[in-house]
């Protein structure tokens, strides 16, 4: 069976087969290659973007250098004061010399080391001040140290003096003179007992990344 | 015979005429499609390369960021940002700390002499003990005048190394035969410090 297109049909066939065509390339061709590239720039955009913050970051790394190496330079400042890090055993052997040489008897040490917090300002008061806990310090080891010795007043006061002068990183933190007795070649002898307690800080080393 | 023959020509000719006419406009139709078909194919081909034009410059923005130099770099500047902050903070702290110990008063022999500068030969003074973290100073004060000890804890006070002097009378020793002055005494923090000076 033949079908007889009228000249009029054949415009319509041709017209539809041309929106057809336009239709079909635009559709299941151009726009999914239009989807697609538009999601690739703004892929390239944020992978620019990333980049670009990379670099900056690659680009600081001089000035970072120079930034820590003036920061170390600052601590090793600070530092100064400090002891430099001590063994318990240091500790003791430095402040029992420091007793003797100023005639304090030594009878009693108690050494104890902490990197707990800082030392809280003195601001007076009248009562204990309540530390709140902060950060621990990063490069400060502090010792608490107690005792008691025999001496006289005056030895004392001699010994508080060169704390003060000279050891700049040790600070009294209490001590109590009391009357006591001792013997003697078989006799009781009256003495003074000093109990002091004391805080000796020393540096302690942070890591450094490596170079 | 002819004429007839004329008509039959001229019928020819327009025959000719026509079917030429007609193959003319078909031409003229597969051109148009073809050209439409051409310009849609060459759309597409356009928007395929910029496509993978896009492709290629992800792809070498990949390489980049995950190129062994670059990697390591970031690497260290991040390591370097964290040390810097951790010697930033230490810094803060070490500051902190002095300054802290610095705020103390400083208990010495110069701080003694001159309270008993202000007792003088009649007082004598021993001292009992301090807390730094209240900056109590205590210390026994006897005398043998029971008529010095107002002016005795005036001078204390008047000596500018306490923040207060709490004066809370005295007791007589009868076996000693000399007066016991209760006081307590909170130092400033710069106490020691000026005493030197």
């Amino acid at each position: 069976m033949t079908m007889k297109l009228t000249k009029r049909d054949k415009i319509l066939l041709y017209i539809l087969v041309l929106v057809l065509m336009v239709v079909g390339v635009g559709y299941f061709l151009i726009l999914p290659e239009l989807d697609e590239a538009a999601q690739l720039r703004t892929q390239a955009q944020y992978l620019q973007q990333d980049y670009d913050a990379l670099l900056l970051q690659q680009a600081r790394i001089p000035t970072l250098e120079a930034q820590v190496g003036e920061a170390e330079a600052a601590i090793d400042g600070l530092e100064e004061p400090l002891y430099d890090a001590m063994t318990n055993a240091q500790v003791d052997s430095l402040l029992t010399g420091l007793l003797l040489s100023h005639g304090l008897e030594p009878r009693q040490m108690d050494i104890t080391r902490s990197r707990e917090a800082l030392t809280e300002p003195y601001v007076f008061s009248g009562l204990p001040e309540a530390n709140e806990k902060a950060d621990a310090p990063l490069t400060l080891t502090t010792f608490c140290v107690s005792g008691s010795a025999i001496g006289t007043q005056e030895q004392w006061l001699d010994f508080l003096d060169t704390l003060s002068e000279a050891c700049p990183a040790i600070r009294v933190c209490g001590f109590s003179l009391s009357a006591a007795q001792q013997l003697e070649e078989d006799v009781l002898v009256s003495v003074t007992e000093l109990s002091y307690t004391l805080e000796l800080y020393a540096s302690s080393e942070m890591e450094a990344p490596e170079a | 015979m002819k004429k007839l023959k004329e008509i039959e020509l001229l019928r020819r000719q327009r025959d000719i005429r026509s079917s030429r006419r007609d193959r003319g406009r078909r031409l003229g139709k597969a051109l148009v499609l073809l050209l439409t078909a051409a310009v849609m194919l060459g759309l597409w081909r356009f928007s395929a390369v910029r496509s993978a034009n896009a492709a290629r410059e992800v792809n070498s923005l990949s390489d980049a960021i995950a190129s062994d130099a670059l990697t390591r770099d970031v690497a260290r500047a991040g390591e370097l940002e964290l040390w810097l902050s951790q010697l930033s903070k230490a810094q803060q702290q070490l500051t902190q700390q002095r300054e802290a110990m610095a705020s103390y008063p400083t208990v010495s022999s110069a701080v003694l002499e001159r309270l008993s500068q202000c007792g003088g030969e009649q007082v004598s003074l021993q001292l009992t003990s301090y807390n730094a973290d209240t900056g109590l100073l205590k210390f026994e004060a006897v005398t043998g005048a029971v008529l010095d000890i107002p002016a005795y804890v005036v001078c204390l006070t008047d000596t500018g190394l306490f923040e207060q002097v709490n004066y809370s009378g005295y007791d007589f020793d009868s076996k000693a035969q000399v007066y016991a002055i209760r006081v307590e005494c909170y130092l400033r923090a710069d106490a020691g410090k000026a005493a030197a000076q």
